[in-house]
């Protein structure tokens, strides 16, 4: 499959705490994969893992510290890219990647009807004009369930319910017509009910077979249920990423297998994890293994040495010195 | 429609009292003159009386109005401004600058706001802009406090974040998408520092700390206990005008009360995502 987004040893670290106590959170640390065109790659982990945080970053709302993120295009006059110390992004990219977010009651401005941002998209990227505005916006929200969107537009977003302000956050990102779509968690903070609605509607997104979706989410069902390949964090790093049958129901890595018991027995991440021995440690990490404090099998090896991510099949890599390719 | 009923109210008396303070002095007797007899009740000829020197209650009441409010005005519209400027410094810039000013406005707020007027105003020589100073030294930390803790949570609200992945310039974020949501409590915080520069300004000038040749809402009521108006029963020396704070204070509050209704369903509506990275909610599919 020809890539559309390849991230290769990406870097996120933080000031935390007030002087003279200032230390480095390292939210994201070499941190490598990549996104098909017209895939849905699931980006997976417990709570502060760094999934929002890379999500931000490609979405360039974040710097990068160290590492790249590049964005394929059909030519190659398409391809761009960014680093460290990158500026402003570009038109472009900002066409190119849409983010939606966990929260679509903070994600709206409350002081707009809900046809403002939509309108805001299409106008910035070129795609109305003053008099075809409201005809477009009245269709992007139809295209996201919202009947009828000349109505809906004129609404403030705390009369919305938070499926519909969802539905708004997501015709908001396509009205760029972007080829990537990242969705940090676009579920967790609705009802049970409608989360499938929201789901399929993702599914929907990329039956263009052009678009693609970064799934964010803690929910391993879910990314059973959208995601071609899924990508395992633990405290900022690559555990595990391979194709979503594998990783989700054979997982080699010990975490991985943790998340996938944990998930089995509750359907959620955030059971709490058995073996929890605290928080992974993201400030001041060691130099081994970050899982390694609370893996029952580690050794002296684990906690001395950083393991690489090695692949076990063409398509799936684990990070785990227990784990011998086949 | 209560709500609507309340702001047709204070804003009649606010916009009342304001085009009294404007128009009315126009159209008075001059306040100081002596033109009548001391302390005669409310007649045709005085409407509300005399003050001990003989001059027109009514006519004081009205002129005092126009130098109040001027103060009372620019007072706060000073205190806001520096306010929401260092306010909105602070947390945008964050880190050293913000520390600095964070302390700052904790060392102004932990003083004790009135003796600190009383002192400062005992030393400088009488006058509306000394009062002006004095009021607006002691009045921006609040709006400050107020307005840098709106910017900081503002400034991390992800409404933010999707504008700039629209691609929407930085200027007109701040501008089209941040200002207004500044507004409401720029409203609010202007009519509380015009409450506060009401009410202090007439406190100092009643205790004598203002300008007395100067005709105010202040020094009226100065000159009403300096003529004993109490033990002589002249009432109608300090109803007037102190009706005319009670009621310009009520518009104020009326108008106070209606913005912050304007401005919370929607703030409330924004959900419970407050300032920085939140871990995401615990929400179990199965209960
Ligand atoms: N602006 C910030 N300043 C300081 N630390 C931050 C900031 N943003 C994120 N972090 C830290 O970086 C780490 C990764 O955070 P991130 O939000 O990416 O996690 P996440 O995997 O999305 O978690 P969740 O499932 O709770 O959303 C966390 O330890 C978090 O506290
Ligand atoms: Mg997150």
């Amino acid at each position: 499959m020809t890539p559309l987004l390849t991230v290769e040893g990406l870097g996120v670290e933080f000031p935390v705490g007030n002087w003279p106590r200032r230390r480095t959170l390292r939210a994201s640390f070499d941190v490598s994969f990549s996104v098909g065109r017209g895939e849905i790659v699931a980006l997976v982990g417990e709570s502060g893992s760094g999934k929002s945080t890379i999500g931000r970053v490609i979405a360039r709302i974040l710097p990068a510290k160290a590492g790249r993120v590049t964005l394929h295009g059909p030519g190659e006059r398409d391809t761009d890219s960014f680093g460290p110390r990158a500026g402003e992004a570009s038109m472009r990219w900002r066409q190119r990647v849409q983010l939606i977010f966990q929260d679509p009651a903070a994600s709206l401005n409350p002081v707009f009807p809900v046809g403002h941002p939509v309108a805001r998209a299409l106008r910035l990227h070129g795609r109305a004009d003053p008099k075809t505005v409201d005809e477009r916006v009245a269709a992007a929200l139809e295209a996201v369930g919202l009947h009828p969107g000349a109505t809906f537009a004129t609404r403030y977003p705390h009369q919305l319910s938070g499926g519909q302000r969802q539905r708004v956050s997501i015709a908001r990102a396509l009205a760029t017509d972007p080829d990537l779509v990242i969705a940090d968690e676009p579920t967790s903070m609705l009802d049970v009910s409608i989360r499938m609605d929201i789901l399929r509607l993702f599914t929907t997104i990329r039956a263009s077979g052009t678009r693609s979706v970064l799934l964010i989410t803690h929910d391993l069902a879910s990314a059973r249920l959208v995601a071609d390949r899924v990508v395992v964090l633990y405290a900022g790093e690559v555990m595990e990423l391979g194709p979503a049958r594998a990783v989700l129901d054979a997982p080699r890595h010990p975490y991985a297998q943790l998340l996938a018991a944990a998930a089995t027995r509750s359907g959620d991440l955030r059971a709490p994890l058995p073996a929890a021995e605290g928080a992974p440690k993201v400030i001041d990490p060691g130099p081994g293994c970050p899982f390694a404090p609370r893996c029952a099998q580690a050794t002296d090896r684990c906690r001395a040495e950083r393991p690489a991510l090695t692949a076990v099949s063409p398509d799936h890599a684990v990070r785990c010195h227990l784990v011998r390719p086949e | 429609m209560i709500a609507d009923r309340r702001a047709r109210l204070g804003l009649a008396l606010v916009l009342g009292f304001v085009s009294v303070a404007l128009l009315g002095p126009l159209f008075v007797a001059d306040p100081s003159a002596y033109l009548g007899p001391p302390l005669a009740p409310p007649s045709g000829d005085f409407w509300f009386g005399t003050t001990g020197q003989g001059q027109d209650v009514f006519a004081q009441t009205v002129v005092g109005a126009r130098s109040t409010l001027l103060v009372a005005t620019i007072v706060a519209g000073l205190t806001v401004f520096i306010g929401a400027v260092l306010g909105a410094t602070a947390a945008y810039l964050g880190g050293v600058v913000d520390a600095l000013l964070s302390l700052a406005v904790n060392v102004f707020l932990v003083m004790p706001g009135l003796p600190l007027i009383v002192v400062i105003a005992a030393f400088l020589p009488p006058g509306p802009v000394t009062m002006g100073v004095v009021l607006t030294l002691t009045g921006w930390p609040w709006h400050a406090r107020v307005v840098r803790a709106q910017v900081a949570s503002l400034r991390s609200r992800d409404f933010v974040a999707a504008a700039q992945v629209s691609g929407e310039s930085t200027w007109r974020i701040v501008v089209v998408e941040l200002l207004p949501n500044l507004a409401a409590v720029l409203g609010s915080s202007f009519i509380g520092a015009l409450l506060y520069a009401v009410g202090a300004q007439v406190g100092l000038e009643f205790l004598g700390l203002g300008d007395l040749n100067a005709v105010t809402w202040g020094t009226n009521l100065y000159w009403a206990t300096n003529d004993s108006a109490l033990l002589t029963g002249s009432w109608w020396t300090f109803v007037p005008t102190g009706a005319g704070i009670a009621a310009f204070g009520f518009g104020l509050t009326l108008l106070g009360f209606v913005l912050d209704e304007r401005a919370n369903p929607r703030l409330a509506a924004r959900g419970a995502t407050g300032p920085g990275p939140q871990p995401t909610p615990v929400e179990r599919a199965d209960g």
